[in-house]
């Protein structure tokens, strides 16, 4: 399944196939409830808001171009709906130079909403990646990211600490997660 | 639209590029096509190159319950298709209206009388896309310390501020004491911005009231240390009803001109897609200086007196009209007066929080006249509309509302 070349998935899309549907959903659900959490700060009211934001799409299907634009769509949907549930809730919490730092900042701009496209769309394409690697990989990459030591990922999966180490060094090298291209970026930028 | 995709192919540009296996495209996306200007590439490299931070947003999107959802949306799916089956046909109006293009009918109170009939507008699914435009809410997004901007706009405001957080009729006051400024003689500028889809009213520190309407930016004094009252309607619309205080000046400032006030009511319109900046008095006096322009001093001295001032030269002048065209909002109401059929659907759209094209130049001509709750649901409203007889119908793309000439 690539949704970002096939056009015969698209078409099956708006022709109204359910089964197109499910691996359209099951691919960027996730994004867009990470993306309205951003703005509600709270797991239930997103995925609802996001599970309406599909049903608008599903209801006007036959009227897009390209994946693209449903995917435009849904993001406008959403902030739509999430800035007005935005009430009371202010404090959001955000990263920056590896430090986590509570900020208070507004959501309704459309720097948030652009800022907000790119992230999910950048973390959504690792996670894609993440997603190839081997199960037994994988769970050893989440718990390591969980803060768990090579110990602890361990004792969990029933496995050799030496094992745990092979898959780390693995799964990172397939995962590709290029810190040395950040920093030429980074360099490349910062001067 | 089409920026938004743009955003999502830069995101997505990065992601490969992070992953490692980038195009050529992606790289040059990246290094050269980035939307600088929006987006601080060098912050999101940042944190996307702190491990703590990816696994922050790795394990929300593991974390997510896909079998579930799917389900919940298919029950919500068959929700509806059940609800459209059971649900009234659209409706027209029962009274007798002549359907000359220019209709200019009265419809108070009209969706009252709607009547069965045969010939919907709109097919069940346009029904369904338009049910889901509701109208804005009481909701702001308020900046507080903001540096105001120049009285001439020429230096806009840079855009920083101590604190940004939104707000709600309730909470409003608490926040604005929660952050006051502490030193007893400060001086504090705050900024309220109101998004489309949303409305606001508060009270300032001198006991003055402002409404703001959808898509409306206003920088206004946040206590009363300053000699004047100056407040900066950036963009879009406010109705002032002005304390009076004879040895405090209440100033509002907008693009190319200002507006001087000693204890009156009035309403300014100021949106950008349009080249004029509308105020219409309903109470009172008000005082209208042009920038840079000593003698261009106009008083409006009479309910419905209304000054138009060009946006680019400048120009300015006067006219009579009916205040409530101007200020129907503040009580609920869309107020159209042979208004545009462009002019309606830019009011509409701004308050349901939708966007629209209307692919037929000939439908610019048409004008409609009436009067509407801003709380009925849009498929009422441009029922109506349609009645009167302006000929158009809806069609729907890329979530776009598409307005059709019908034959």
């Amino acid at each position: 399944m690539d949704w970002f070349k096939d056009t015969d998935l698209f078409d099956e899309l708006k022709k109204g196939n359910e089964d197109v549907l499910k691996t359209f959903f099951e691919t960027f659900y996730p994004v867009y409830v990470s993306f309205a959490y951003g703005y509600l700060d709270d797991r239930q009211e997103s995925e609802d808001i996001v599970q309406e934001a599909f049903v608008r799409f599903w209801e006007s299907r036959d009227t897009f171009h390209n994946v693209y634009y449903i995917r435009a769509f849904l993001y406008k949907t959403i902030r739509h709906k999430c800035l007005n549930v935005v009430r009371h809730k202010n404090v959001k919490s955000r990263y920056l130079s590896g430090m986590r730092i509570h900020a208070e900042f507004d959501t309704t701009g459309s720097a948030f909403f652009i800022d907000s496209i790119i992230r999910e769309e950048t973390s959504h394409m690792i996670y894609q990646e993440v997603q190839k690697l081997s199960e037994m990989g994988r769970k050893v990459i989440a718990f390591s990211m969980d803060g768990l030591s090579n110990e602890e990922i361990a004792e969990r999966l029933g496995i050799s600490i030496n094992t745990v180490k092979t898959h780390k060094v693995r799964t990172y090298q397939q995962l590709r997660i290029r810190l040395n291209e950040l920093k030429v970026l980074l360099g490349l930028i910062l001067g | 639209m089409k920026k938004t995709i743009r955003y999502i192919k830069a995101g997505e540009s990065l992601g490969r590029i992070l992953t490692g296996n980038p195009s050529e495209k992606d790289k040059q996306t990246v290094n050269s096509g980035w939307p600088e200007k929006e987006a601080n590439k060098s912050d999101i490299l940042r944190d996307f190159s702190d491990k703590d931070y990816l696994a922050h947003k790795l394990s929300l999107f593991a974390a997510i319950d896909i079998d579930t959802a799917w389900q919940n949306l298919l029950s919500r799916l068959a929700l509806r298709q059940t609800r459209g089956a059971g649900r009234i046909r659209p409706r027209r109006i029962a009274i007798g209206i002549g359907s000359t293009a220019a209709a200019a009918i009265i419809t108070f109170g009209v969706l009252f009388f709607m009547d069965e009939v045969s010939q919907p507008m709109l097919g069940e699914q346009a029904h369904t896309i338009l049910s889901q435009f509701i109208p804005g809410k009481a909701s702001a997004s308020l900046n507080i310390g903001v540096t105001p901007p120049t009285a001439d706009f020429n230096g806009i405001a840079d855009g920083s501020y101590l604190v940004s957080l939104a707000v709600d009729a309730e909470n409003f006051r608490k926040v604005s004491d929660k952050y006051a400024a502490t030193q007893s003689n400060a001086v504090q500028y705050n900024k309220l911005v109101v998004s489309e889809g949303s409305e606001f009213h508060f009270t300032l520190s001198d006991g003055s009231e402002v409404w703001m309407n959808a898509g409306s930016s206003i920088t206004y004094f946040a206590n009363n240390n300053t000699r004047e009252r100056n407040v900066f309607l950036e963009k879009g619309e406010a109705y002032f009803k002005v304390a009076p205080d004879p040895h405090r000046p209440f100033k509002v400032h907008c693009p190319g001109h200002a507006i001087e006030a000693l204890g009156t009511e009035f309403n300014i319109t100021a949106y950008e897609d349009s080249p004029f900046i509308y105020t219409t008095l309903v109470e009172g006096s008000v005082k209208l200086s042009v920038s840079n322009d000593a003698e261009a001093i106009e008083i409006l001295n009479r309910p419905g007196r209304q000054c138009m001032v060009n946006r680019n030269n400048h120009a300015v002048s006067l006219r009579d009209v009916n205040p409530r065209i101007y200020t129907g909002w503040k009580e609920g109401f869309f107020v159209f007066d042979r208004a545009s059929m462009h002019n309606v659907m830019k009011t509409l759209s701004r308050w349901y929080g939708f966007e629209f094209d209307i692919t037929d130049p000939a439908l610019y001509n048409y004008h409609f006249s009436g009067e509407f709750s801003r709380f009925d649901n849009l498929e009422q409203v441009l029922e109506v509309i349609r009645v009167t007889g302006i000929p158009f119908t809806l069609g729907f793309e890329n979530g776009k509302v598409i307005i059709q000439k019908s034959t």
